[in-house]
């Protein structure tokens, strides 16, 4: 099984911290020390709940820090290139035929007064310099490989024309034309039919296989990642909490909040299992709490987690908790 | 047609249709539903967006009236226009909790106005109605005078459970009431809905679309397609023997915890087809796997599959098993 150390990886995100800027030299934080590597190929998933920082560092990779959000510090490293210090002009060479991104909401994302087809092939003519029929026969090429009936016809629609799952397939025919080396997607079945997004996964799994691309999968849904992903973090209070393959952190999680949030969550094909919910709130971000972001909550809680604050760090074969205690709560096979 | 329904009862739907457009072009948003709720009973409604899980929902809680078919309450039809009393016993709770409650309003103000509108208690006794109603949905007294802008999402959909029980209602619509909330605090709402069941005798229609949180909660199910009911069952007997090929899809098509077999197919192919131009026969047989020509001819009912309380619509019901299972067999 390749791990992230064994190839040089597609993306390295190195302790990036985000924050609201207040006044000179202090912020609020929102995302807090977080790192982790993406290997060729790789499908990562980055999971938690609403708060916990996973779309607001997926946005810092793209380049879409909303207006008053700045990097504090760290680095995205793609190749040999710094995403979060890039200059605009070279970000936009390099997105669409390097590094692409599917949103959440294709009806926003897509441009509603372009036929779908003209907007897919757009990526194409512009970096990978086709003519505009060849750009053309490759949108229409990508629309029947995303299993779009009639994908001639299709091409012409507008984006109005057709169903939300049509519009998230042109999304990813769009984002997959240049054949990138990596994807980002944020929540991209959320608002989808379970039986439509289990086609959309499948479809979207599948073509980045064939092509190659590496991708970044943020949702709040567990058994989504499970589906389609090999690895991931568990993040909280804008920190990772936890970091393993999923075969690992899903058999056994080695951190009190990856536990309790399993607990919470129902599980198909374990109808029987009461379903814990996790007391109280997360803490609010503006203060932060000197000790670990779970500790409020924590059912292992002792008075060392309350004072000092909480790195991530490797207990076994290429995992990673937040938690000094892992050795006492959890069974650790190294 | 004028039956005798059974006093355990709090609600029922018989052959309610809703339908939109001109003469030309009809949307049958729904096409011939019944259905009915016994006391204390929680039953799950799921589909696909389009099956017309909302437009019941309205029509029950009488936001908006049926083009055909009744709604009974208590053994009692309740029309169009209804009455206070009537209103008072269906009362709806809603997918986002961030919208439905007034921003400008403190919790007790929200809960003190519904009170004194409808006369449920005296004056004097608001107070202690209000706080009453709060210990139900398991907050403290202290929220009272906040507003709901400062509650998280779970909290503001307890606040907005409290408002609908402040009339005593006998039933609960809950439209997708949970799929606003992170996972977390879930199973908190999930649990507050069966507390209230057990406590109060209340009856809930719970509207969802994430089949393994209806699995932990509800005693039924029904499941809609295209404005049809096309399997309803207890919940064990639909999830361990699903009769109806879409209920079989909709199975398949669930995320699991375990990670799966990404080669294999997608359970079900392409999307529910226009409510303006409905397939001719089986509604279904479009997507189906199993479709014969006999499905392209006739139009199945819900007719008892198995069991006398599980109903399916589909011509070969019990003779199919589902397309995931033969499968996994196959490929042993």
């Amino acid at each position: 099984m390749p791990t992230d150390t064994q190839l040089k990886p597609v993306l390295s995100v190195q302790h990036v911290s985000l924050g609201i800027r207040r006044s000179e030299g202090h912020w609020d934080p929102l995302v807090r020390d977080v790192s982790f590597d993406v290997g060729a190929g790789m499908r990562y998933g980055l999971v938690g709940e609403s708060g916990s920082g996973k779309s607001m560092t997926l946005k810092a990779i793209a380049g879409l820090l909303p207006r008053g959000v700045e990097v504090i510090e760290g680095q995205a490293w793609f190749g040999d290139e710094d995403l979060l210090t890039m200059s605009a002009g070279r970000r936009r060479q390099i997105m669409g035929p390097k590094l692409s991104m599917i949103f959440q909401e294709p009806m926003t994302a897509l441009n509603p007064t372009m036929r779908v087809g003209a907007q897919i092939a757009e990526g194409p003519r512009r970096h990978l310099g086709l003519s505009k029929k060849a750009a053309m026969d490759l949108a229409v090429e990508m629309i029947a490989r995303t299993g779009i009936p009639d994908p001639v016809r299709r091409a012409r629609a507008y984006p109005h024309e057709l169903s939300g799952g049509l519009r998230q397939r042109v999304m990813i025919a769009m984002a997959l034309s240049c054949q990138p080396a990596l994807v980002l997607c944020d929540e991209p079945t959320t608002a989808l039919d379970v039986t439509v997004q289990d086609q959309v996964l499948r479809l979207l799994t599948q073509l980045c296989e064939d092509m190659g691309s590496a991708l970044v999968f943020v949702t709040h849904d567990l058994a989504v990642i499970s589906q389609t992903c090999s690895r991931l973090s568990v993040m909280y209070a804008g920190q990772i909490m936890e970091q393993g393959s999923v075969r690992d952190v899903y058999r056994a999680p080695l951190h009190p909040y990856t536990e309790a949030l399993f607990e919470s969550a129902p599980d198909f094909d374990d109808p029987e299992r009461m379903l814990k919910p996790i007391p109280g709130l997360p803490p609010s971000l503006t203060h932060p709490l000197p000790g670990c972001a779970f500790a409020p909550r924590c059912r292992h809680v002792v008075e060392a987690c309350t004072t000092s604050a909480k790195q991530l760090a490797p207990v076994a074969d290429s995992r990673l908790t937040a938690c000094d205690r892992v050795h006492e709560i959890f069974e650790v096979n190294a | 047609m004028s039956t005798i329904s059974g006093v355990n009862e709090a609600l029922s739907v018989e052959d309610v249709t809703k339908q939109y457009g001109s003469r030309r072009n009809i949307l049958r948003a729904l096409d011939g539903v019944s259905l009915e709720l016994q006391r204390g009973e929680i039953v799950g409604l799921v589909g696909e967006s389009g099956s017309g899980k909302s437009t019941l929902a309205k029509i029950i809680a009488g936001g908006t009236g049926q083009t055909s078919g009744r709604v009974l309450s208590d053994g009692q039809e309740i029309g169009i226009r209804r009455n206070a009393g009537e209103h008072r016993r269906i009362q709806m709770v809603f997918q986002d909790p961030y919208s439905s409650l007034n921003p400008r309003l403190t919790v007790r103000s929200t809960l003190a106005e519904v009170l004194r509108v409808h006369k449920i208690v005296e004056r004097d006794q608001i107070d202690k109605e209000v706080s009453r109603l709060m210990g139900l949905v398991g907050l403290d007294d202290s929220a009272l005078d906040a507003y709901p802008g400062q509650f998280s999402g779970g909290q503001r959909q307890r606040i907005a459970i409290a408002r609908a029980l402040a009339v005593r209602p006998e039933v609960l619509v809950a439209d997708e009431p949970v799929s606003a909330l992170d996972v977390s605090v879930q199973a908190t709402i999930l649990d507050l809905f069966r507390s209230l069941r057990s406590e109060l005798g209340l009856s809930v229609l719970f509207i969802a679309h994430n089949l393994a949180v209806v699995q932990h909660l509800v005693d039924r199910i029904a499941v809609m397609y295209l404005g049809r009911i096309v399997e309803v069952a207890p919940v064990q007997a639909l999830f361990a023997a699903p009769q109806h090929p879409y209920t079989q899809a909709l199975i398949a098509s669930v995320p699991r915890m375990r990670p799966a077999d990404l080669e294999r197919a997608p359970a079900i192919e392409g999307e529910p087809p226009s409510p303006i131009h409905l397939p001719p026969g089986c509604r279904f047989n479009p997507r189906c796997a199993h479709a014969q020509s006999s499905c392209r001819d006739t139009d199945p009912t819900l007719e008892p599959a198995g069991a006398p309380d599980h109903l399916a619509a589909c011509l070969f019901a019990g003779a199919l098993q589902p397309r995931s299972i033969a499968a996994t067999k196959e490929s042993a």
